[in-house]
């Protein structure tokens, strides 16, 4: 039992510190899907070369807990060295780092975290006389609780280096309580150190990160990094690093609103989603007849505004015409049954899948079930004022062709922000209309005002930008084909430079059917050297390379999907996750029982067989209403069949190569290519039917081998 | 890979990424896409040994072999002689209030037919327009507009004025004097937008053709420069005081960025300088900053930070000192030096009160520096 914990501690530390370094992550680089390619692809190949490197290296079982402890110093130091990136880079806060230094910084941040584990893998495989399904399954469980642990006890109420402080310390204790070795109470004493001192001097290490400003407040919440810079009379709000609002910046606030109230200056109800911290609640109150529901997703950023902002500020937000909701901007519609005249989607742009969700075809019909008769929908998107690159011009037609494909008028105001105005009835951006709505409501401006309205609007401009724009469409942006954020992405990568701008502009390029056969060619690619030098012997090993790539690529679609059903992901990530690590467990369990060699590949005949039917399922059921168990019974099979297909393909590989780590590293190389590959490439560019046909594909080929393989061998 | 193979290759590379895509302007004379690269001799260049060339027209002095481009990236030797390609190729056609860019003392309330081709001498990461400004021509979809048609569209579209601006204007310095001479014809004015990184002699002959220049000054100190431009301020302040020694009308920007360049000893320093140099009457206006390109996660400029400015300006002795990118604020207006009377005001780009009786005070005639309608 004592030695059942390292293979349980590996999990849960790995897990955890996975979740952390993701989140940090999002605060000191973008937190897209590109940057999260990266850190997961990174973090899963570190991984496997740990493992399968830790053979060649003369480890003995006793040294388990001592690379425990060098991993918790790691840990540790990363996590510190991170905050303080932009000093290693030699960037000024505030300054954008740039994709090719998220590169390397997830490339080196992973090294020191994800080897390590790697070779603990092998070690307490070792440990435990090479029973590699048992540490598999106590991983997965430790994995599974780090999980709901973190999400559930440690994010909403401790931020994230005394969360760390706290992992920590409690695996230090387990080490102590439960080694079998001689202890090292000088590497213990100063792991408990280093780690202490992470919750001591956070604060005091966000204030040197954010230097020169004086930052004033930071908040962790389970969206993100809450932070606050104060310059004497100004306050910047910045979310997970980027900059959310400043106050008062009065411009920001009225382009959020007025464009789109000066439509209908009468409206009584006014819908805004997100964006409301930083000025808009109170320029829509402007308009005495209008009532406003607000919905804001991370109720704390609000709690921390009311704690900084001055009373005559604060009392907006205490206004009886105002109503706060804290939910999902998409779950709040799919909820409502209210209409309004005026909704005003102000939440960031569509940089990640997440986001997506609120700039598709199907969110604006939804959109537009909730509009009064003559209602308007109004966003906001990126742009330049006087001139657009393609890569931005793309952007900004993909989003006009979704509203275009929606609403039956669509107007667009522009400036180094676009205002997009949809409605299903008459829109006007003449000049005179807007100035005489401002003069008859006597709305009080600083910025929306004729002049600049002239310039604006002047014709040069707004011709120009509308030839760019308007027809012929692009593809519209669906829920099941985000190709949004992929454009989005493209566009953001052009401000680097031109090799970041190059790669981007590559994959759109590429035609579907070869993205569609691209992991079997890459997975053909791995496969053959190991065919060439282990012969038969090497057959087992595919079934886990398209292992690790199918159930990553699997699970991050389920969790898109569940978003875009129920929109309600932040909430149940942990229980969705913990669903499939449930599945692997058992999945594992049920492995234990194996018989003999001859069983064992039609076992894996049958699970190749059954991931196949879990896909075709799941492409089935992709564009149907479910009931929200489905997503979870999902998990939990393809966890289940992985954990399975796991331990069975990793004994003969044991048998033959003598490496226990042998079998870990194909998988997590698998994961590593569905890491890079599936969120930021094939779910945009090809949709996501069109990627699980890819998974189809490859799986298919899979289970031909495998036939071939167990024809051979009866023969 | 050598400089040249590079820019070959990365030439070729731009020329695929820049396919596709129509756009028009509703042009009273239809100018046509622009399909290929301009090849205009340049006029500041000196030509060396083996086909090589140095530029003379700023200060980076680019040395460059057959085939290679300078670093602005729109000039390029072939053969031993120095062509620009962004001659007539126009990126960028809007018609902009004269006080957006900022004039506050060149004809008020009159409008500014402006346009750019591509390229910079510099790199500002903070560049507003960076996706003309530092990129290549290839990468840019451009319209052919001759220097000659550039005063009859500027008149057409009832502007006083033809600004060259959003990009550097010194990167298509044949054109600017080109068309700036060709609009004279209509009676259309001319002023330039620029960083002031330009050669001496180069910048008196476009001080002989235009009739105002706003100089860019990024900060008073060499390091922000190198670290932030990627350029030097020094040629900068010997461009300022040419300009003002012959006399053009003159106004400087400078762009507060938190932190960055907002010492208050530093812009002593500078108000002391321009006081020396240029006189009480050059106008200064420092402008808010707005996080954007590289630097999109700076805070913006707190409006207290730009009042302490000011009030530094104003103590050193200068005259005209203005708050820009802050509608409403009182230090957007101007008020009489001599009797402290608001004489124009200005809401943001809007005109509202004009005090002014040719030039002078009404409510003291003492006399205002401008160029006033």
């Amino acid at each position: 039992m004592s030695r059942d914990i390292f293979p349980f501690l590996l999990g849960f530390l790995s897990i955890s510190t996975q979740i952390f370094l993701l989140r940090e992550f999002q605060v000191h680089f973008y937190g897209n899907e590109m940057v999260y390619g990266f850190v997961l692809g990174f973090w899963l190949l570190w991984g496997s070369l740990g493992s399968l490197f830790a053979s060649k290296l003369p480890f003995q079982k006793k040294q388990l807990a001592l690379l425990f402890e060098i991993t918790l110093i790691f840990i540790a130091l990363t996590f510190i060295s991170l905050r303080l990136i932009r000093f290693i880079w030699g960037k000024p806060f505030g300054e954008s780092l740039g994709l090719t230094a998220s590169f390397f910084s997830a490339l080196i941040c992973c090294f020191f975290l994800s080897f390590p584990f790697g070779l603990l893998f092998f070690l307490n495989v070792l440990f435990l006389d090479g029973q590699i399904a048992r540490v598999y399954l106590l991983e997965a469980l430790g994995a599974c609780l780090a999980g709901l642990a973190v999400d559930f006890g440690l994010i909403p109420h401790v931020s994230c280096w005394p969360s760390l402080t706290i992992i920590g310390l409690f695996s230090l204790l387990l080490i102590l309580i439960f080694s079998p070795t001689k202890k090292n109470w000088f590497l213990i004493a100063s792991t408990s150190l280093i780690l202490i001192s992470l919750s001591i001097f956070d604060w005091t290490i966000q204030k040197i990160a954010a230097k020169p400003f004086p930052l004033i407040e930071s908040r962790d919440s389970r969206f993100g990094r809450w932070q606050v810079i104060k310059i004497d009379d100004q306050m910047t709000l910045y979310q997970n690093g980027m900059v959310a609002a400043s106050i008062p910046d009065p411009a920001e606030a009225e382009e959020i609103i007025h464009f789109a109230l000066l439509q209908r200056p009468e409206a009584k109800r006014i819908l805004l989603i997100g964006g409301g911290f930083g000025g808009a609640i109170e320029e829509a109150l402007k308009y005495p007849l209008a009532k406003i529901d607000y919905v804001e997703i991370d109720p704390s950023v609000i709690y921390l505004l009311k704690d900084l902002l001055s009373p005559e500020k604060r009392a907006f937000f205490e206004s009886p015409r105002l109503n706060l909701h804290y939910l999902d901007g998409r779950t709040f519609l799919q909820k409502s049954t209210d209409l309004f005249d005026i909704i005003i989607l102000a939440g960031p742009e569509p940089s990640t899948a997440q986001l997506n969700r609120f700039y598709t075809r199907e969110f604006f019909s939804l959109v537009k079930q909730h509009l009064a008769p003559g209602g308007v929908v109004s966003l906001r998107l990126s742009s330049a004022e006087n001139y657009q690159n393609p890569s931005l011009v793309r952007y900004l037609r993909s989003n006009y062709s979704t509203l275009a494909s929606v609403f039956s008028y669509v107007e667009i105001i522009p400036g180094d922000t676009n205002i997009f105005l949809a409605s299903d009835d008459w829109l006007s951006i003449d000049f005179n209309y807007l100035v005489k709505n401002l003069e008859n409501y006597q709305i009080d401006t600083k910025f929306i005002r004729p002049e600049t309205l002239l310039a604006r609007l002047n014709p040069l401009r707004l011709n120009s930008l509308k030839s760019k724009i308007t027809p012929p469409f692009l593809e519209t942006n669906s829920d099941l084909k985000p190709r949004g954020y992929l454009y989005y992405l493209v566009y953001w990568a052009t401000q680097f430079g031109l090799t970041e701008a190059k790669v981007m502009e590559f994959w759109l390029k590429i035609p579907a059917l070869f993205l569609i056969l691209l992991p079997l060619f890459l997975i053909i690619a791995l496969f053959c050297p190991l065919l060439i030098s282990k012969g038969k012997a090497a057959f087992p090993a595919l079934p886990l390379l398209v292992l690790g790539f199918t159930s990553l690529m699997a699970e991050v679609l389920i969790l898109l999907w569940f978003q875009l059903q129920f929109g309600y992901i932040y909430e149940k990530i942990a229980l969705l996750i913990t669903w499939f690590m449930l599945g692997l467990l058992a999945g594992s369990f049920l492995s234990l029982r194996l018989g003999s060699l001859k069983a064992l590949n039609r076992w894996l005949i049958v699970d190749q067989a059954l991931i196949l039917l879990i896909l075709s399922w799941l492409f089935l059921l992709l564009p149907v209403k479910i009931p929200n168990l489905i997503p979870y019974l999902f998990l939990f099979l393809l966890g289940g069949v992985g954990g399975h297909l796991f331990i069975l393909s990793n004994q003969p590989l044991i048998r033959e190569s003598q490496s226990y780590g042998f079998g870990y590293s194909l998988d997590l190389a698998g994961s590593f290519l569905g890491a890079i590959l599936g969120p930021p490439l094939f779910f945009p560019i090809l949709g996501l039917p069109l990627s699980i046909f890819s998974l189809l594909i490859l799986n298919f080929f899979c289970l031909i081998i495998l036939l071939i393989f167990s024809y051979i061998q009866k023969r | 890979m050598k400089r040249r193979e590079f820019i070959k290759a990365s030439s070729y590379f731009c020329i695929y990424l820049s396919g596709g895509g129509s756009i028009s302007y509703p042009f009273s004379f239809s100018p046509s896409k622009s399909t290929n690269l301009s090849r205009v001799e340049a006029r500041y260049y000196e030509k060396l040994p083996d086909r090589e060339i140095r530029c003379l027209l700023c200060p980076r002095y680019c040395h460059l072999g057959d085939k290679e481009r300078g670093y602005c990236g729109v000039r390029e030797n072939e053969g031993g002689t120095y062509y620009t390609l962004v001659y007539g190729k126009v990126c960028a056609l809007n018609v902009d209030p004269i006080e957006k860019k900022p004039f506050f003392h060149f004809y008020p309330g009159t409008q500014a037919f402006s346009l750019a081709t591509v390229g910079c001498n510099v790199n500002c990461k903070f560049c507003q327009n960076w996706q003309i400004s530092q990129v290549r021509p290839e990468q840019v979809e451009a319209f052919d507009l001759p220097p000659e048609a550039v005063g009859l569209a500027a008149k057409n579209n009832n502007c006083l004025s033809i600004a060259y601006t959003y990009t550097e204007p010194v990167v298509f310095f044949e054109y600017m004097v080109d068309s700036a001479l060709a609009s004279k014809n209509y009676g259309i004015k001319n002023v330039v937008v620029t960083g002031g990184h330009i050669n001496l002699k180069p910048l008196e002959e476009l001080i002989k053709v235009v009739d105002a220049i706003k100089v860019d000054l990024k900060s008073f100190s060499e390091s922000f420069y190198k670290e932030y431009v990627r350029g030097e301020l020094k040629p900068v302040l010997e461009a300022i005081k040419l300009i003002h020694q012959r006399k053009k009308w003159l106004e400087i920007v400078y762009l507060v960025i938190p932190t960055l360049n907002d010492q208050e000893l530093m812009i002593r320093q500078l108000c002391r300088w321009l006081l020396k140099e240029t006189g009480p009457d050059v106008p200064l206006h420092f402008s808010r900053f707005h996080p954007m390109y590289l630097l999109k996660n700076l805070p913006p400029t707190p409006i207290s930070t730009l009042e302490k400015l000011h009030s530094i300006a104003k103590e050193e002795g200068l005259r005209y000192v203005y708050i820009g990118n802050v509608p409403g604020h009182k230090a957007e207006s101007t008020y009489c030096p001599f009797c402290g009377q608001m004489i124009i005001e200005r809401v943001g780009y809007q005109i509202g009160r004009m005090e002014l009786r040719q030039g002078r005070c009404r409510f003291c005639h003492s006399t205002i520096p401008g160029i006033w309608s």
